[in-house]
């Protein structure tokens, strides 16, 4: 120990005579011409070989000069005393960032600058002689930490992330420094995002319909790029999100008596519709009629069960007009309506509903729209016993109006014009219709009357 | 100066003064040729989007024919008294394969125009006899192209074939009957013939082969609901599915009938408000099935929807230096010839229909026939029979 101290006691007092007699009164310090080169050994390496400045050189990812022990890259002495008791003999060449400009290239040619670059405050994220990660950062490649020293942590602190926040890769997206993109970004919204989800982008160029927004908007459009309390990074949950751009169907739920339940679902509009690209209209994930059949091809679903509409269809000779184009939307009204089971027009719910106005707008803004209303015609049907409306005679009978589904099947049937060949339900019975076409009539036994014919040109006296 | 010698003084420079004017008003008059328009005549006007614009006007056969002459016999004397062909209170139209076939009723005569050959002629079996009309006022045509002329002073409809020759009379009412009953309008649907009898106020059915009547379709007098009977019609006519259209001056509103004899709906009512009528009159209706009416007492033409969703514009308001309508009767709506009108159009209106309309009165700002183009701007969102 006591060799130790007699050491350093020398050293120090050689280093003295080595400067020359320095007055203490007057401690002015000695300018060194900046072209003097100065050897790589005197650079600096003392500085550190001392006990000092040792930590200076200790970091992990050491600054370059630092690297090289070359203290001069960016300090200069002003005074010959040093270590200088109340006093600094040293001092920065020059201020930062100017100083920091002379080995790395100056900032300020793009839009938008990180605010500390702006400011000149490189040190606000950089270590000058070095840090534990690289780019003088104190950090490793999760910047969480270093970022959110100013920047708010809540929007990185949510359920769902973004996989780059989730690590930190915060400069995967941003330039730290600055960009021509507002945000820091890398590049366009757009850009940016498909060059990681490269499928995406490349399904997308392959899809015939493709969401506006994502067609030609940026994917912040919808998305929480950072992270989101909302699955799939939503800025809000669906159909919230939808309506704000659909906006008539936002009207629409919100005070819709039959609602399609999926959409107060947690899967929502995206239940039947594909957000971003799809080979059919509408978004749909596939054809009209196959998206419905996906969830309508149970016998259990819903309470009390719907109908297993695929069941029904299934081998059918007849199909009703809208299904044979492979359309429900003619008749029901996917988002919801204010009728019976979503129908576009108004429908009776129950198997009796005499004829009035309005009532069975649902079929009649398709089929003939005065099929109901006169008892006799020439016109609006073909059965008719004569001019007698039969059609009127079943459906407009003020006390026992039986509604269409009595004789017809709306989806598909094995008999024509979509009569019930099978049976209407008639609560636990299948009431039989046996009911037949002739050129210029026909006629029916069914489980409701005795047998009746009917004929347009010789009516048939009952 | 005494006082005589002031108005002789007077006299002599006023004389030649009014003797200058009576010729500029007699020359002016004679010509019998209105105003042109400064620009295209639009419905509605700018700023809104036009669906209307008036194209041209009829008065003589020199506005189809195109020769040149603009005077009367009464000043070039007898030598060019044949050229000019005269349009006389006209009354109903039909329009039917590029022409227009027009009922003067003070002329008793049908004119037959034809756009595409720029003839102008008077029906050929119009002559002294059975063909001879007195006061034709409506006009149809079979499909087989067979002319029916409805003649309120003759009361009944003449046939004429294609070439206008005349084949014979029907819809005749018995002599005791006459009283009661005056023709005034006449259509055709299928095998059936669709007499309008204003006194009568009814619709009476005829066998087009026959004669024979078989029906009558909301008639005042057999409706059981008066409220489901015309009331003095006015006009008459039948869309492409067979229903029948009448305007019904006492009840200021038009009717839409089945072949039946089945009220369908009647909209209008004496208002003016938009929709309502004063004297509606002509009335047409297109492929499209937009409802025509011409109304004599608001010198306009609305236009309808034809599910009582409403009204879809007016046009021919009065007050306009050119393409104002002044006491219109008939109407007609045609698809035909559309290259041809849409010279007239202004650039970039495209045309998809032209509808004429007859006036009573033709004046210095009126023609005697007023023809229209519907139709939307190239590039227009809105307008135009395909946004129906």
């Amino acid at each position: 120990m006591i060799r130790f101290v007699i050491f350093v006691c020398l050293t120090g007092f050689l280093v003295i005579l080595s400067q020359g007699p320095v007055s203490a009164q007057d401690p002015a310090p000695v300018q060194m011409p900046a072209t003097t080169p100065v050897p790589a050994v005197a650079k600096g390496s003392t500085c550190s070989i001392t006990s000092c400045h040792r930590s200076i050189i200790g970091s992990e990812q050491p600054h370059a000069p630092v690297k090289e022990r070359d203290c001069f890259a960016c300090h200069q002495q002003k005074n010959k005393v040093h270590p200088l008791l109340g006093g600094k003999s040293w001092e920065l060449k020059a201020k930062v960032p100017a100083l920091c400009a002379e080995c790395h290239d100056p900032f300020g040619k793009k839009k938008v600058m990180h605010p500390p670059v702006k400011e000149g405050d490189c040190l606000a994220c950089h270590k000058p002689h070095g840090g534990s990660g690289r780019f003088l950062l104190n950090v490793g490649e999760d910047r969480t930490d270093l970022c959110l020293v100013c920047h708010d942590s809540a929007p990185f602190k949510q359920k769902f992330m973004h996989g780059p926040v989730a690590v930190g890769a915060c400069n995967k997206c941003h330039d730290p420094h600055e960009a021509e993109a507002k945000g820091l970004l890398e590049g366009p919204v757009r850009n940016l995002c498909l060059k990681c989800h490269a499928d995406f982008g490349k399904s997308l160029n392959e899809s015939p319909v493709v969401h506006p927004p994502v067609k030609d908007g940026p994917c912040t459009a919808c998305h929480n790029p950072h992270g989101s309390p909302v699955s799939k990074l939503l800025k809000k949950k669906m159909p919230d999100l939808c309506v704000e751009c659909h906006v008539k169907i936002g009207k629409k739920l919100a005070g819709v008596k039959v609602p399609h339940k999926p959409l107060q679902q947690e899967g929502s509009c995206g239940s039947c519709h594909s957000p971003h690209y799809s080979q059919a209209k509408g978004l749909l994930p596939f054809d009209e009629i196959t998206t419905c059949l996906r969830c309508h091809d149970k016998d259990n679903l819903g309470t009390p069960p719907l109908r297993n509409i695929k069941k029904e269809l299934a081998g059918k000779k007849y199909l009703h007009g809208p299904i044979k184009k492979g359309e429900c939307k003619a008749c029901h009204d996917p988002h919801g309506s204010d009728n019976f089971r979503m129908l576009r027009g108004s429908y009776p719910a129950s198997l009796y509903a005499p004829y009035k106005e309005g009532l069975y707008d649902a079929c009649l803004a398709c089929h003939e729209k005065n099929l109901l209303r006169f008892a006799e015609t020439t016109i609006y049907t073909r059965f008719r016993n004569g001019n007698r409306n039969l059609h009127y005679l079943h459906v407009a009978n003020s006390r026992k109006g039986r509604t269409c589904r009595v004789c017809h099947q709306p989806h598909a049937s094995d008999g024509e014009r979509l009569i019930n060949k099978d049976g209407a339900s008639f609560g636990d019975w299948k009431i039989p219709m046996n009911f037949k076409i002739t050129p210029t009539g026909g006629g029916c036994l069914p489980g409701c009357h005795r047998a009746f014919k009917y004929d347009r040109e010789k009516p048939v006296a009952y | 100066m005494n006082v005589h010698v002031k108005i002789r003084c007077l006299a002599k420079v006023v004389q030649p003064l009014l003797l200058v004017t009576f010729f500029v008003v007699l020359l002016s008059g004679c010509a019998g040729k209105t105003a042109g328009p400064a620009g295209p005549v639009f419905f509605p006007p700018p700023p809104d989007e036009p669906h209307v614009q008036f194209l041209m006007g009829i008065n003589d056969s020199t506005d189809i024919e195109g020769k040149s002459s603009k005077f009367s016999m009464v000043l070039t004397g007898s030598e060019q008294s044949g050229l000019i062909k005269k349009i006389g209170k006209p009354y109903g139209m039909a329009a039917r394969n590029g022409k227009l076939y027009i009922c003067s009723v003070s002329g008793s005569q049908v004119i037959v125009i034809d756009f595409a050959k720029k003839t102008y002629d008077f029906l050929k079996g119009n002559v002294r006899g059975p063909g001879q009309l007195r006061s034709p006022i409506g006009v149809a045509l079979d499909k087989e192209g067979n002319l029916y002329v409805a003649d309120t002073a003759r009361n009944d409809i003449v046939v004429y074939d294609a070439e206008g020759n005349y084949l014979k009379s029907m819809g005749k009412t018995s002599s005791t009957e006459e009283k009661k009953s005056t023709t005034v309008g006449v259509a055709v649907y299928g095998d059936l013939v669709y007499v309008l009898d204003g006194r009568g106020s009814e619709i009476r059915v005829l066998d087009r082969t026959s004669g024979e009547q078989l029906r009558t379709v909301g008639s005042l007098r057999t409706e059981a609901d008066p409220q489901n009977a015309v009331a003095f019609p006015t006009s008459m006519t039948v869309d492409p599915q067979g229903f029948i259209y009448v305007s019904s001056l006492a009840k200021s509103n038009v009717m839409k009938f089945d072949s039946d004899g089945h009220l369908i709906f009647q909209f209008g009512g004496a208002t003016d408000t938009p929709g309502g009528f004063s004297r509606p009159k002509g009335i047409a209706v297109d492929d499209d099935g937009w409802i025509y009416v011409a109304d004599a007492g608001f010198s306009n033409v609305q236009i309808f929807m034809n599910d009582r969703k409403g009204m879809l514009g007016v046009f021919g308001t009065p007050g306009l230096p050119a393409g104002s309508l002044n006491l219109p009767t008939g109407i007609a709506v045609s698809k035909d010839n559309l290259p041809y009108f849409q010279k007239l159009a202004a650039p970039g209106f495209i045309l998809e229909k032209i509808v004429f309309v007859s006036n009573q009165s033709a004046s210095l700002i009126n023609s005697t026939i007023s023809i229209y183009g519907i139709g939307a701007m190239q590039g227009s969102k809105k307008g135009g029979s395909e946004k129906k």
